[in-house]
């Protein structure tokens, strides 16, 4: 008789221990915050798109060109309109040369997301509409890649995307996406279209296998200069709890106490899990773009 | 959803980031290249003006002069849309040229393409007809060859019939002969056994 009870308590124990898993399974997978995604994809910045004075050719001195950009896009792909306008200022010789952009005497990379390259440049000290000039000569070769036409862009957003795939899920699942797949994800991003983009992309943000969560967090870290450093970082700790992003600094940065960093022009709490933090707040090439501050 | 102290912080700091760098500047940056656009298509269309305005005052100089008020502001009139027009037509009219220019040189660029092409045959055919000629003269070669054999052939199954009819007629002979010579040793034989009797009698004779 006892060990009759006994056997059923086993069994009712087994199921709540099975319970509580699914429960925690449900939660891995359905990590999809769309609140937070979409009030990052809405961020938007207003730049306003200055010529530099020396490469005035006209006696009239162009308007400065104001408007708005997704934070998530990227320079060579919204910068049509302002160029066609600014061409008409400068001499004929210079016209086909490469354009450039540069903040305050540094010149801007195009390969970075507009919205990373602003908290970069003025995380701390705000202003905005953001001034940028606009140069069609000396294109400052050691600094700058060269970026003749929009497939450049592609080509280095897919290499990216790849790259934090194999961080993520040792790149299985960019392999097993088709061509039309990358192309959705790509024109998703170009034309601002949420729900084209994130129809894909949320299969690179699932976690695989019997381990809740990523193999490694795509994240790189950048100082005020915009050195760039790029560590192996877990999300789990060796007890197989949640790693922290308080936890991560100090492991990186052992020597520093109070470490904040910021991306998407937000501060992120110490006690942010990491993994949520790579699903949510990654920008669409699927690394964490943080700055410190 | 997963959530706590932080997501709370983050949604509400990416709110209010939206509201104060998106929010606020959205209406007056739209409204800002509205007027952008509108105030360079007026710009354009006040060159065209000017432009056509300059037109008139030299060509209405003359007709101010004949013309009294009325009429030559008709006139003008009718002018300025003559003029309207025949700028379309000649704003259409470079375009075609352009368009032309554009069909020209890729036309130019098929011809270019096709006159290689036919290079390419030319040289194929001399290069087949030079093999047609080889092949020619072997054909030729062949067919003597063959007449040749075909005469010596002749000559061979001529031989072998008359030597045929010699073979028959040598064998005819044969045959005769060993008639004639089987005819012999049947006589030969029977003179034998004549003679033998002959003896035969003699000896009973004799020992008689």
């Amino acid at each position: 008789m006892v060990k009759k009870i006994e056997g059923l308590l086993k069994k009712y124990v087994t199921i709540d221990i099975l319970i509580d898993i699914s429960k925690s399974r449900l939660i891995g997978t359905m990590a999809n915050d769309r609140e937070v995604l979409r009030e990052i994809w809405d961020g938007k910045l207003p730049i306003c798109f200055q010529l530099a004075q020396e490469e005035i050719m006209e006696i009239q001195q162009p308007d400065p060109f104001y408007v708005m950009v997704p934070r998530l896009s990227y320079f060579p792909l919204v910068t049509d309109k302002m160029k066609r306008h600014f061409l008409r200022y400068i001499s004929q010789e210079n016209a086909d040369s490469e354009m450039w952009l540069d903040y305050n005497g540094q010149p801007l990379k195009w390969h970075y997301p507009i919205g990373f390259l602003y908290d970069l440049c003025c995380g701390n000290d705000p202003q905005l509409p953001w001034t940028l000039t606009v140069h069609f000569t000396k294109f400052p070769e050691d600094i700058l890649l060269h970026c003749p036409n929009k497939d450049v862009v592609e080509a280095h957003y897919m290499s990216t995307v790849k790259e934090a795939d194999v961080l993520k899920h040792r790149g299985q699942v960019m392999s097993t996406m088709q061509k039309k797949d990358h192309n959705q994800l790509w024109l998703g991003l170009q034309n601002d279209k949420f729900d084209q983009f994130w129809a894909i992309n949320r299969r690179l943000m699932e976690s695989h296998g019997e381990n809740e969560g990523f193999k490694h967090i795509p994240v790189k870290i950048y100082s005020d200069d915009g050195l760039c450093s790029q560590r192996l970082v877990s999300p789990k700790n060796n007890d197989g709890s949640r790693k922290t992003l308080q936890q991560m600094t100090s492991e990186l940065y052992p020597d520093k106490t109070d470490v904040k960093l910021r991306t998407h022009g937000v501060i992120i709490p110490a006690e942010t899990p990491l993994q949520w933090l790579s699903e949510h707040l990654s920008y669409p090439d699927n690394f964490l773009h943080l700055c410190l501050c | 959803m997963e959530g706590g102290e932080w997501r709370n912080s983050i949604v509400s700091q990416l709110q209010t980031r939206n509201k104060y760098e998106t929010a606020a500047f959205q209406d007056i940056i739209a409204f800002q290249s509205r007027l952008f656009d509108n105030v360079n298509t007026l710009k354009n269309e006040n060159l065209q003006l000017t432009l056509v305005n300059e037109r008139i005052r030299f060509s209405g100089t003359d007709s101010v002069i004949t013309g009294t008020g009325g009429p030559s502001n008709e006139r003008i009139q009718a002018l300025e849309q003559k003029i309207l027009v025949q700028q379309e037509e000649l704003t259409s009219l470079h375009r075609r040229r352009g368009e032309n220019a554009q069909q020209i040189m890729s036309l130019n660029e098929k011809v270019h393409d096709l006159e290689k092409q036919l290079q390419a045959k030319d040289v194929t055919i001399s290069e087949n007809t030079a093999l047609i000629a080889s092949l020619r003269a072997e054909i030729q070669m062949y067919e003597t060859n063959m007449t040749e054999l075909q005469g010596l052939n002749q000559v061979l199954r001529d031989e072998h019939q008359a030597l045929q009819i010699a073979f028959a007629a040598i064998e005819e002979k044969l045959r005769k002969a060993q008639d004639e010579n089987r005819s012999l040793v049947e006589r030969l034989i029977k003179y034998k056994a004549k003679d033998a009797d002959k003896m035969n009698e003699e000896n009973e004779h004799f020992l008689k």
